[in-house]
């Protein structure tokens, strides 16, 4: 274990980004919770037709999608403390790294959605794939939004001092990022590998 | 404790590619499917205290989201032993 250093001190009283984003990122959870009981309440009123509609899912680009978006925001996290630690060139560096790892997921999906669509599976199939699309969808929606805040930083990276206010952004934008990722942690298992009993 | 990003990263892999494998492998669906939503549990855990910094909130952000965790958690897992 490496030694305390003035930096825990200042994280024991600090939260990380703006407590606006905080709230946001609250709000949007309480929703997603929202999402999961729908699901659940569903699936306990139809587990055949749920358990046969997730047979169709490949949970392979379903972990897949999980190990990116971890990977993404192992990145932030260094990006984060290289902006804190004032050094330009690892910020946009592990910036531009968490970006483009991220950007995996928006081709894994849309390849996984036109499969899909192949298929002949949309959103209109039945409840399950209702559900599969709208949580996804929307999921992804957060996800663009999170990948166009990563891009602004990468841009404001470039030329704005590496001061407080940056240090906000950025971790504003890290928590958020993280966010997009801890909701596709649940969503994963949740549409992909509950195989009935 | 702090826990290096780097080794917080190898573990959230780990428990994922786990998690795969009691899917893939367990006869016992069942409790292989509980176990995979514990798992998931226990990285966001793992994303919220070391990734989002929470770790050394006192509250109440920690609070909230540790509640959350829970809930849907319980949530899930209910739902699937309930159906």
């Amino acid at each position: 274990m490496r030694p305390i250093e003035a930096n825990d001190t200042a994280q024991a009283t600090r939260l990380p980004g703006d407590s606006g984003v905080w709230a946001f990122i609250i709000a949007d959870m309480g929703a997603f919770a929202m999402f999961f009981l729908i699901f659940s309440v569903g699936r306990m009123s139809a587990p055949e037709l749920y358990e046969a509609s997730r047979q169709h899912l490949d949970a392979t680009i379903g972990l897949l999608n999980t190990l990116i978006l971890l990977t993404s925001s192992f990145f932030m996290v260094r990006t984060v403390e290289a902006a804190r630690g004032g050094d330009r060139a690892a910020t946009k560096r592990n910036l531009a790294l968490t970006i483009l790892i991220g950007l995996g997921f928006a081709i894994t999906k849309l390849l996984e959605y036109k499969a899909k669509g192949e298929a002949g599976i949309s959103l209109t199939t039945n409840e399950f794939f209702t559900y599969y699309f709208a949580f996804t969808g929307i999921h992804f929606l957060h996800y663009v939004i999170g990948i166009a805040a990563l891009l602004m930083m990468l841009v404001k990276a470039r030329s704005d001092a590496l001061d407080d206010k940056f240090r906000i952004w950025i971790e504003s934008v890290g928590c958020y990022w993280h966010m997009v990722d801890l909701l596709w942690i649940m969503l994963f298992p949740m549409l992909y590998l509950l195989k009935a009993g | 404790m702090h826990i290096r990003p780097l080794h917080v990263w190898i573990l959230l892999v780990a428990a994922s590619l786990f998690s795969w494998f009691v899917t893939e492998d367990m006869d016992a669906a069942k409790w292989g499917a509980t176990a995979v939503i514990l798992i998931a549990a226990f990285k966001i855990n793992l994303v919220i205290a070391h990734f989002m910094e929470l770790k050394w909130q006192p509250a109440p952000y920690r609070i909230i989201l540790s509640v959350w965790l829970a809930i849907v958690t319980s949530i899930i897992i209910g739902g699937y032993w309930a159906a």
